[in-house]
């Protein structure tokens, strides 16, 4: 038994001018329709939320979300670490339907970031340390190490042009609601079939003298038990979505090599990745609703047949998980 | 954010007193005594500041010379970020296994570059931070 991607929905907006609680309802009812199963064909509830982000309010939002009553994990790290456990649950029998849905209202942080909370209070915090000066080590590290800073900064653009149609909001940071339907297949059912996934991390200010996302994407990607080498005929995609635009780039080098998909850096993240566009630890599900809604979903002849989607969380993007994603049709 | 509605600007600073526990504490009151330690672990080598892994352990003395390994651009921050006249930089201590991240006094961020050699300013402060600033050892 595999986990299949039965529907998805998702918003992102600069700003929600109502709050996020009314969008929370009407995504998780489109993702639902779009599986075509109704919320009490949900044996479980998996949340991505943050209560240091947006104040506390994930266990209310979740019952918005429908979680009331049914078995229930919020899972504030990563959208990454959500979608395995769904995975995990569904191949464990635990679970044949599973709603995964996230949010987070980033907008704010444009105005004032308060994640320095996140680092000690003995060491990182009294030196200033928060993730926009982590990420700025990072960026220093690897254009010392032959990163180009033009061709960062015109992925940069490409991403925020992809999501946004032209300059992204201040830091990318915007507020968003990600919902994802998966449901147990048999392994000769058709659907998008979560093939294989794995993680790696690291500490939130990596210990070892690495900084670069690529040596982390590859230990998650070599993670992968039943991945088998690409088939030069496929089609292939890879879409990464990371928390600053360095570890895209980077995961987005390591996955084109990895030989596991036939997809180029250059034709990677055609959704936009994460950065551009973040609203907390669920920005990643946003990228696979996305390729749910405009590549997978459907069955035309150009739609790839297997992909990867790498989700690099945390403010150096060290908090890993990769999706190997295959389209398998009727036999 | 909110266009044309009525804010009032408030700042909230609590005081917290954290403990530190018993590595820490004996690493910080090194520091205060100018000396520099780290933890040694079978599993994680020689960690600074030190790291409880739960296994024995014993302090060995580190640096204060240390090679700088990366630093935050202050092209990349905002004014107030982090100190004036300070860079944010990872750095490897001699003696140590793991990274540190620290303050390197520093006007001048394009002087810093990777494998530069740093040197700890060690005070005998009871009132001293938790980590040493380091600077360019040329300049100590």
């Amino acid at each position: 038994m595999r986990a299949g991607i039965a529907g998805a929905a998702g918003r992102v907006e600069r700003e929600f001018a109502n709050g996020i609680e009314p969008v929370i309802r009407d995504v998780v009812r489109s993702a639902l329709e779009t599986a075509a199963i109704s919320l009490g064909d949900i044996d479980m509830v998996i949340t991505v939320a943050s209560d240091t982000l947006d104040g506390m309010m994930v266990p209310i939002r979740a019952e918005l979300a429908g979680a009331l009553g049914k078995p229930y994990l919020n899972v504030s790290s990563s959208a990454g670490h959500a979608l395995s456990a769904a995975a995990a649950a569904i191949e464990a029998g635990d679970a044949a339907a599973v709603l995964v849905v996230g949010w987070g209202a980033a907008s704010k942080l444009a105005v004032e970031d308060g994640r320095s909370n996140q680092f000690d209070p003995f060491y990182l915090r009294p030196l200033g340390a928060s993730p926009k000066v982590l990420g700025a080590l990072q960026k220093q590290t690897l254009i010392a190490g032959g990163l180009a800073s033009e061709d960062l900064e015109a992925f940069r653009a490409r991403m925020a042009g992809l999501v946004w149609d032209g300059e992204s909001p201040a830091g990318g940071f915007c507020d968003g609601v990600a919902a994802v339907v998966l449901r147990r297949c048999s392994d000769q059912e058709a659907g998008l079939i979560v093939t294989d996934y794995a993680m790696a991390s690291r500490s939130h200010t990596p210990l070892d003298g690495s900084l670069d996302p690529a040596d982390w994407v590859n230990e998650a990607i070599s993670g992968f038990s039943k991945a088998q080498p690409k088939d030069v005929s496929s089609q292939g995609f890879i879409e990464v979505s990371g928390s600053n635009i360095c570890a895209e780039i980077r995961g987005i080098a390591a996955s084109a090599e990895t030989g596991l998909v036939n997809c180029d850096a250059e034709s990677a993240n055609g959704k936009g990745g994460g950065a551009s566009a973040w609203f907390g630890p669920a920005t990643g599900l946003r990228s696979l609703v996305k390729l749910y809604e405009d590549r997978l979903a459907g069955g035309a002849s150009h739609e790839p047949d297997r992909g990867l989607f790498v989700e690099l969380a945390g403010p150096l993007g060290q908090h890993v998980t990769s999706l190997l994603i295959e389209r398998r049709s009727m036999a | 954010m909110s266009d044309g509605n009525a804010v009032r600007a408030q700042k909230w600073k609590p005081g917290f007193r954290h403990s530190a526990g018993k590595l820490g504490s004996h690493f910080i009151r090194a520091i205060r005594n100018g000396q520099l330690f780290g933890w040694k672990t079978k599993r994680l080598g020689v960690t600074i500041p030190p790291i409880e892994t739960g296994e024995p352990g014993e302090w060995v003395e580190v640096g204060p010379v240390a090679t700088l390994v990366g630093y935050a651009s202050p092209n990349d921050l905002a004014p107030g970020d982090i100190e004036p006249g300070k860079v944010f930089a990872a750095l490897k201590v001699d003696g140590a296994d793991t990274l540190l991240y620290a303050l390197v006094a520093c006007d001048d961020a394009k002087i810093l570059f990777p494998g530069m050699r740093l040197k700890a300013i060690l005070s005998h402060d009871a009132e001293a931070g938790t980590l040493p600033t380091f600077q360019p050892e040329a300049a100590a």
